[in-house]
């Protein structure tokens, strides 16, 4: 159900509807007083889906600026500027390119039609549904709102025509012009006693008439719409007789269904009811609601981000923990088989002790006869030791070298360590002890095994 | 503002948590997985090795290539005395004359620990041998049975034994092994 409200006064109109297949559908349509809006919201608030809104006339300007030809945004700029000269800085405005206006022998104008709100009339409105769990998602003006609604009822025409809403304190008359809304403004009602024919307010009506005259010196309004549940016949001869100008009653059977009686209907609230938000120029989003779309869009991008990035980790991490969970098993698997074959090693242990003995036992009868070979004549050997460690079999050999002089003997020393890098069976051969004993030299070599 | 600044802030810290708890995580795994790789692939060359092993074993088991193992009894101090008699019959045998010292039978540390191989540490001094082709004709000998010479000195005094020829070896026992 969308709940259309238009602020006059004191007064809170409210018209609610629902679209049946397509066709705007009137649910109900009452006037209350504003301070009683809150206990309304809470009680439909159920039905409520959405929620638009129209302020009243005071603290609003509507005004057409004409403006030299320029690029869209020089010109937004330029229109801020005439919005802020003519009305201050404390207005939220929107506008709407109306179009060219040519002016023989000159350059193109722009028309820039602009609809503004006060600030903080725009905020206290929108406090108004602090506690209610739907907020409006348009608030415009009453003006803005009707201009919807004679576009819809086919009324909109290039030549001014005046829209009369009579109501009780306060009626309200807006003399548009095809799209430009050129004036606004609010009459007092007066109470049927105190004026019986209603001519006070024809008298007002007219006197806007030729104030609108005066403003547009080349302009009149032609034809004038009427419609509020306080209008009489009484009033509308009146208007007819001091006005002279065509006078239509306002009927909106063409585009709502359900309706018993016209005067219960609220024009502004039709207006916010037709109006297409994608498409509507001048709606207006109060700063604390900006401030608030903006924080929450910002939270939502910094949590849409933050819980991106977790997801991310967490993903990564799941990956790694597969990666490791994989790899627990496989090596599971390693040492169930390592396990197995180890069990099978207990009843081979005499085979191992075998393999063993085979493989890393030298081959005895090869060393001796290689060692008693790289002995040359004029060596003898004291002592041969042969030791087997980890890194395999180290030997130690100590003898002396008796040659007729020390330097033969130095040579048959020489002549040992040589046999002995030369052999196959042997490696890292070093003369690590030498000593000179008379002519004779005594020895000690050190090697280890080939292999 | 001051909100606006503080959710940035309140989400700037989690974001700094999340990277540093999260980077922490994934590299601890990372690490783990490294682990985990060099240990699979040390097994992977252990299994390899068992594999090529139990294959050598088996083939050796089949074809009969065992080493015998001299006679034993329940005592280990008539095991003992089995042994030392054995080793000296066996020197005689090959006309040496010879000291044989035998130790006691303990676990051998050669083998890895699922097998089960005691070894009996035995002291061999040779007081005298008339060829070097005597030598060598015993070391051969030494091949027929389950014995490992661990130090061999001609005219050294590494072995605590007296003799010119002198030797160090380990005699392995398979307990309950034919």
């Amino acid at each position: 159900m969308l709940l259309c409200i238009d602020f006059s006064g004191e007064k809170a109109k409210i018209t609610t509807t629902k679209k049946i297949k397509g066709e705007l559908s009137l649910v109900k349509s009452l006037e209350i007083n504003t301070s009683d809006l809150g206990e309304y919201l809470e009680s439909n608030s159920k039905q409520i889906k959405e929620i638009r809104v129209s302020g009243p006339l005071e603290n609003t300007f509507h005004k057409t600026f004409i403006l030299p030809d320029m690029k869209s945004n020089m010109l937004k700029g330029a229109v801020e500027n005439e919005v802020i000269k003519e009305f201050g800085n404390d207005y939220l405005f929107e506008q709407l390119d109306l179009g060219e206006m040519t002016v023989s022998g000159a350059k193109p104008n722009r028309r820039i039609m602009t609809a503004g709100i006060e600030r903080k009339a725009l905020e206290q409105l929108s406090d108004t549904f602090a506690d209610s769990k739907i907020k409006p998602n348009i608030f415009t003006t009453h003006p803005a709102a009707l201009q919807v609604l004679l576009e819809k009822l086919g009324l909109s025409d290039d030549k001014p025509q005046g829209f009369v809403e009579i109501a009780h304190p306060r009626s309200r008359i807006v003399v548009f012009k095809g799209k430009e809304i050129q004036l606004t403004r609010e009459l007092p009602l007066a109470e049927k006693e105190k004026d019986p024919e209603s001519s006070a307010l024809a008298k007002d009506i007219y006197r806007t008439l030729l104030f609108y005259g005066e403003s547009y010196p080349n302009q009149k309004v032609t034809r004038l719409v009427i419609s509020g549940n306080s209008c009489t016949t009484e009033i509308v001869e009146n208007l007819r007789q001091k006005a002279g100008v065509e006078i239509i009653l306002f009927s909106p059977e063409t585009i709502i269904k359900d309706i018993e009686d016209n005067s219960q209907i609220h024009p502004g609230c039709l207006g916010l009811a037709l109006l297409d938000p994608g498409s509507f120029h001048f709606g207006f989003v109060p700063f604390s609601v900006q401030e608030k779309k903006k924080f929450t869009k910002m939270v939502t991008l910094l949590s849409s981000a933050f819980f991106g990035i977790l997801l991310i980790v967490v993903l990564v991490i799941f990956r790694f923990s597969l990666n490791l969970k994989d790899l627990d098993a496989y090596q599971g698997g390693i040492k169930g088989e390592i396990k197995m074959k180890e069990d099978r090693m207990k009843e081979l242990s005499l085979e191992l002790v075998s393999h063993s003995i085979e493989t890393s036992q030298p081959h005895w009868s090869e060393i001796l006869l290689e060692l008693a070979a790289a002995v040359p004549t004029g060596i003898s050997l004291e002592s041969m030791t042969m030791r087997k460690s980890k890194k395999g079999w180290r030997g130690e050999l100590y003898g002396a070298a008796k040659g007729p002089d020390e330097i033969t003997s130095l040579v048959l020393v020489e002549g040992i360590q040589d046999n002995f890098n030369q052999s196959p069976l042997f490696t890292q051969v070093k003369v690590t002890e030498k000593k000179l004993e008379g002519k004779r030299i005594t020895f000690k070599i050190t090697y280890q095994l080939k292999g | 503002m001051g909100k606006v600044k503080g959710i940035i802030a309140v989400f700037a810290i989690l974001l700094v948590l999340l990277f540093f708890f999260g980077i922490k995580n994934i590299k601890s795994l990372q690490g783990q997985i490294g682990g985990q790789k060099e240990n699979i692939s040390e097994l992977d060359q252990r299994l390899e090795k068992i594999r090529n092993l139990e294959e050598s074993l088996e083939l050796r088991r089949l074809t009969g290539k065992v080493l015998p193992q001299i006679p034993r009894v329940e005592d280990p101090i008539a095991n003992k005395i089995l042994i030392e008699k054995f080793f000296k019959s066996f020197l005689t045998r090959l006309g040496l004359e010879a000291e044989v010292k035998v130790e006691n039978e303990r676990k051998s540390r050669d083998f890895p620990d699922v097998v089960e191989v005691n070894e009996v540490p035995i002291k061999i001094g040779i007081t005298s041998y008339s060829s070097y082709k005597q030598v060598m004709n015993l070391l051969e000998e030494f091949r027929k049975f389950p014995l490992s010479i661990e130090i061999l000195t001609i005219g050294g005094t590494d072995v605590a034994v007296p003799g010119v020829l002198r030797l160090q070896l380990k005699y392995y026992v398979v307990p309950g092994g034919a």
